[in-house]
C-alpha cells in the first residue's frame, strides 16, 4: 500500500474504517504488557479457536491498553452500534462471550465495565487510539485520522508555520520541566547547522510510571507522526527514538510500524510529494534513571556513557554530535499531530490557564484501582483520585502521594486539593514530573520511603559530579542510622545543609533534586523521622 | 533419543543443559532440541560444538533461552568463539553510536557480557577495554556474570514498594540463601504493571507477588 499523496490517505481511511467497525463482529484483545501479565495472550488463542468452532464471522484483532489496568485482562465486542467491554476475563468465559457476540447481546455471568463512564471526564488527545486500534496496523490509525495532520502539513504548510502552531497552542514538555516545546523547537531551527536532529526521550526511568510502555505498546504510530511534524518544523531530516531497554514489546511494535510507514512512503524521502525526507532510528537504552535526563540521553545515544553535560552551550544549538537538537518527551510529542490536525486554538482552550492541553496519569502504589487516565489540566488531584483511583484500597485514608517522580518529593494527603498543573505544583513545591501518581495510605511508613529514596538516589546517581555522588551516598548512611536507632539531630541539621548544597552544585536536576523526598518527609511528617533521633 | 547418534563429551553437556533450564520449559523444550539436533547432525555423533552452535540457528525465545542455559553452566566460556562476536560487531554499522546495541546482543547470544566478547570488542572497535567496563558497570541492563539457572527480575519501584515489594524482595533473598536455590536475582526499577503489584518476572514471564510464592517453590 502505497501513499504518494493525500487522496491516498482517504482510501485507506475508508478501508481502515471496515476494519474497525465492521459488517459483523469485531472483538478486541488488549494485549499491552499488563494484560499479557493477567493471561491475555493465552485469551487470543482460545479466542480464535472459539470464532471458528462456532462459525462467527469476526475480526479478531489484539489491540493495547485502553487504561482500566484494574479489570485487565479486558475483551471488547462490537457489533454494528453495540459494543460490550468485558473485564477480568478467564478462557473459561470465552464460549458464552462469543456465543452472545453472535446473538448480538451481552454475555451472562462477565463482568461489564462501563468504559464510557471510565472515559467521560477524560479528554483523549495522545491516548485516543489506544486500546481500540491494532497498534500493528497502520490502516487503523489512518482509520481514525492518522497521518492525516501529516499531509497537511507537508502539504499545505511550511515548517515556520508548524512551528507557529505549536508556539501558539502552549504546549509544554511532558517529562516534567514543562518548557515552551514552542521555544525550544524555535532555537533549535534558528540555530546554524546544516544538520539536526530530533530525539523522543523514551527512556522513562522513573520508577513509578510506564506510560512510555504503554503508549509504544498501544499506539506507536502517534509517536511516529508527532516526530516527522517537529523535523519539519525545526529542519531534521533525522530523528532518534531512546527507548528504557526493557520494553521488548513496545521496542518490536514500533519496529513493525517503522516499516509500515517505510513502506507506505510516508516516511523517507520525498514524503507525499513535498521534498521533505526523514528518517526514523530506533535506540535502546541500557538502564540508569540519569539517561532520561535530556543531555545525558545524548551521550548516551552517541556511545558513551549516560553523564548529564554542562549547559551552555543548550542542546538546542549544540547537542546530539554537536549538531542543535530538540529532544522532546514521548508524550509531548504525541500530542503535536493534534494541535496540527485541530489547530492551536481548539488545544489551548483545553486545560488551565497557565497549562493548555492534557496530561496521562497513571495510578500506583496504595490506590484501589490501579489505572491512567488522561485529564485536562486544572482538575483537582482529589478529583482524580476520587473518579478513577477510587482512593486507596480498604477504604483507607490517604496519608501521602507522589506525582512529581522522585524529584517532586511526597505531598501530604492534606495537598490533594492542588489543581493539577505546572505552575500550581511547582508552587507548592513539587512539580508535575511523570505524572505517576503513587498512592500512600495510613499505614506506611514514612521513614522507611524517605530510604527507599535515599537508596534510589544514591544507586542512580552517576557519579560525574562529586556532590550529587557524595550527598546522595551519605543521605544513604544518615537514613540508615535514623532507622537503628542511632539518628541525632546533628543528622537532621546535615541533611538540610547538604541538600541546600547539592541543590546549587550539582550538574543536573536529578542531584539537585535528589533528597527532596527525604526534606518532604522531615516539613511533613516530622514525627516519623525527626521524632525519632535523640 | 533412540536414533541420535551422541559423542560421549556431548551427551553430557545436552544433560546438564537441560537439566540448566527452568524446570517450566524443560518438558516442552528437550524434544524440540532433540528434534533440531538430530535433523543438524545427520546421522553423525551429535558434538558439543553442535550443541552451542544451536544458540546461533534458533529464533527468539529459545535463542535467549539456551543462552542462559548455556551461560549458567559456564559452557559458553569454554573455547570462547570470538568469530561469534566478530559477526555481531560487523552486523552493526559502524561507530561509538551502536556500542550500546552491540552489547545488548552480545548479552542476548551469551546470557552476559564474558570477558573475551570485551577483548574481541576492544580489538574492532578501538575503544578501551576499561572504557568498555565502565558502561557495562554503570548501565543496569548488562550483567557480567553469567546467570544462574533462573533469572527473577523483581520490580523496586515506588508503587511495587509500597504494595510489599520490599518485604518479596527480603523473602526471595532469605529463601535462596536458605536453599542454595539457582537464582539469578535482579531489580529493576519500574516494570510498569501496576496491577500485578508487587511485579516480579520469573524467566521474563511476569507474577504477582502473591501468586509469585507458589512459583518459587517449585525453582
Amino acid at each position: 500500500m502505497k501513499i504518494a499523496k493525500s487522496a491516498d490517505l482517504d482510501a485507506v481511511k475508508e478501508s481502515g474504517q471496515k476494519l474497525l467497525f465492521p459488517p459483523g463482529v469485531r472483538i478486541t484483545v488488549g494485549a499491552a504488557m499488563c494484560g499479557m501479565a493477567r493471561g491475555s495472550g493465552q485469551l487470543l488463542q482460545v479466542i480464535n479457536d472459539e470464532v471458528k468452532n462456532q462459525g462467527l464471522d469476526a475480526n479478531v484483532a489484539v489491540v493495547g491498553c485502553n487504561g482500566q489496568c484494574y479489570a485487565e485482562p479486558i475483551v471488547e465486542v462490537i457489533n454494528g452500534k453495540d459494543k460490550y467491554t468485558y473485564g477480568n476475563v478467564k478462557g473459561s468465559d470465552i464460549p458464552g462471550l462469543v456465543k452472545a457476540a453472535k446473538d448480538g447481546k451481552a454475555a451472562e455471568g462477565i463482568e461489564l465495565l462501563d468504559t464510557d463512564a471510565f472515559n467521560k471526564n477524560q479528554q483523549k488527545i495522545v491516548s485516543k487510539n489506544a486500546g481500540i486500534i491494532a497498534p500493528g496496523n497502520i490502516e487503523e490509525y489512518i482509520a481514525n485520522d492518522g497521518y492525516f495532520a501529516l499531509a497537511k502539513a507537508l502539504t499545505e504548510m511550511k515548517p515556520a508555520d508548524v512551528l507557529d502552531e505549536v508556539m501558539k497552542s502552549g504546549l509544554q514538555g511532558r517529562g516534567g520541566a514543562g518548557f515552551s516545546a514552542g521555544i525550544k523547537w524555535e532555537t533549535c531551527s534558528k540555530a546554524p547547522g546544516d544538520k539536526k536532529y530530533i530525539v523522543c526521550n523514551g527512556s522513562e526511568g522513573n520508577p513509578e510510571i510506564g506510560m512510555h510502555k504503554s503508549f509504544l505498546e498501544s499506539d506507536p504510530h502517534s509517536v511516529i507522526e508527532g516526530m516527522i511534524l517537529a523535523g519539519y518544523a525545526i529542519g531534521a531530516n533525522e530523528g532518534y527514538v531512546y527507548i528504557n531497554y526493557r520494553y521488548m514489546l513496545g521496542f518490536k511494535r514500533i519496529s513493525d510500524a517503522l516499516e509500515q510507514v517505510k513502506e507506505a512512503g510516508l516516511l523517507g524521502d520525498n514524503i507525499l510529494g513535498s521534498g521533505f525526507s526523514f528518517d526514523i532510528k530506533l535506540k535502546r537504552g541500557a538502564g540508569t534513571y540519569v539517561n532520561g535526563e535530556a543531555t545525558a540521553l545524548l551521550s548516551s545515544l552517541e556511545g558513551s556513557l549516560g553523564e548529564p553535560r554542562l549547559k551552555p552551550p543548550r542542546m538546542a544549538e549544540k547537542g546530539l554530535f554537536d549538531k542543535p537538537t530538540v529532544v522532546n518527551n514521548l508524550e509531548t510529542l504525541a500530542n503535536v499531530p493534534f494541535i496540527i490536525q485541530k489547530g492551536a486554538e481548539v488545544f489551548s482552550k483545553i486545560g488551565s490557564e497557565s497549562s493548555k492541553g492534557t496530561k496521562i496519569i497513571a495510578f500506583s502504589g496504595n490506590v484501589a484501582r490501579p489505572c491512567w487516565v488522561e485529564v485536562p489540566f486544572g482538575m483537582t488531584i482529589q478529583e482524580i483520585v476520587d473518579t478513577w483511583g477510587k482512593g486507596a484500597k480498604e477504604g483507607k485514608k490517604i496519608k501521602a502521594y507522589q506525582i512529581g517522580g522522585p524529584s517532586g518529593g511526597i505531598l501530604p494527603g492534606k495537598a490533594l486539593d492542588l489543581r493539577l498543573d505546572f505552575e500550581s505544583l511547582t508552587g507548592a513545591g513539587s512539580l508535575l514530573g511523570s505524572g505517576g501518581l503513587v498512592i500512600m495510605d495510613e499505614d506506611t511508613d514514612m521513614l522507611d520511603m524517605a530510604k527507599f529514596f535515599a537508596d534510589f538516589s544514591a544507586e542512580e546517581s552517576c557519579g560525574k559530579c562529586t556532590t550529587c555522588r557524595e550527598g546522595t551516598l551519605r543521605l544513604q548512611e544518615i537514613l540508615s542510622d535514623i532507622i537503628g536507632g542511632n539518628g541525632t539531630e546533628e543528622h537532621i541539621d546535615l541533611i538540610k545543609r547538604m541538600t541546600a548544597g547539592m541543590a546549587v552544585n550539582a550538574v543536573c536536576e536529578f542531584g539537585k533534586t535528589a533528597a527532596e523526598p527525604i526534606l518532604s518527609v522531615i516539613k511533613y511528617f516530622p514525627d516519623e523521622i525527626v521524632g525519632k533521633v535523640e | 533419543m533412540s536414533d541420535i547418534q551422541w559423542s560421549p563429551e556431548g551427551e553430557e553437556l545436552f544433560k546438564k543443559l537441560i537439566d540448566a533450564l527452568p524446570e517450566q520449559m524443560r518438558n516442552l523444550a528437550k524434544p524440540q532440541l532433540v528434534d533440531f539436533l538430530k535433523m543438524k547432525s545427520g546421522g553423525e555423533p551429535v558434538s558439543c560444538e553442535m550443541i552451542t552452535g544451536m544458540v546461533d540457528e534458533l529464533p527468539e525465545p529459545q535463542k535467549g533461552m539456551l543462552a542462559q542455559a548455556l551461560a549458567s553452566i559456564g559452557d559458553a566460556d569454554d573455547g570462547f568463539d570470538g568469530s561469534i562476536v566478530e559477526k555481531i560487531i560487523e552486523s552493526h554499522p559502524k561507530g561509538q553510536e551502536t556500542l550500546v546495541a552491540v552489547l545488548h546482543d552480545i548479552q542476548a547470544r551469551f546470557g552476559y557480557i564474558p570477558e573475551g566478547a570485551v577483548k574481541v570488542l576492544s580489538q574492532k572497535t578501538g575503544v578501551l577495554a576499561s572504557t568498555l567496563y565502565q558502561l557495562l558497570t554503570s548501565y543496569q541492563a548488562f550483567r557480567v556474570e553469567p546467570p544462574k539457572k533462573n533469572i527473577l527480575t523483581v520490580c523496586n519501584g515506588t508503587g511495587c514498594h509500597l504494595e510489599g515489594g520490599g518485604g518479596l524482595l527480603t523473602k526471595i533473598k532469605e529463601k535462596a540463601a536458605k536453599e542454595g536455590a539457582d537464582i539469578t536475582l535482579e531489580t529493576v526499577r519500574c516494570l510498569g504493571m501496576c496491577n500485578i503489584s508487587p511485579a516480579l518476572l520469573v524467566n521474563g514471564i511476569p507474577y504477582s507477588g502473591a501468586d509469585a510464592e507458589a512459583q518459587l517453590k517449585k525453582l
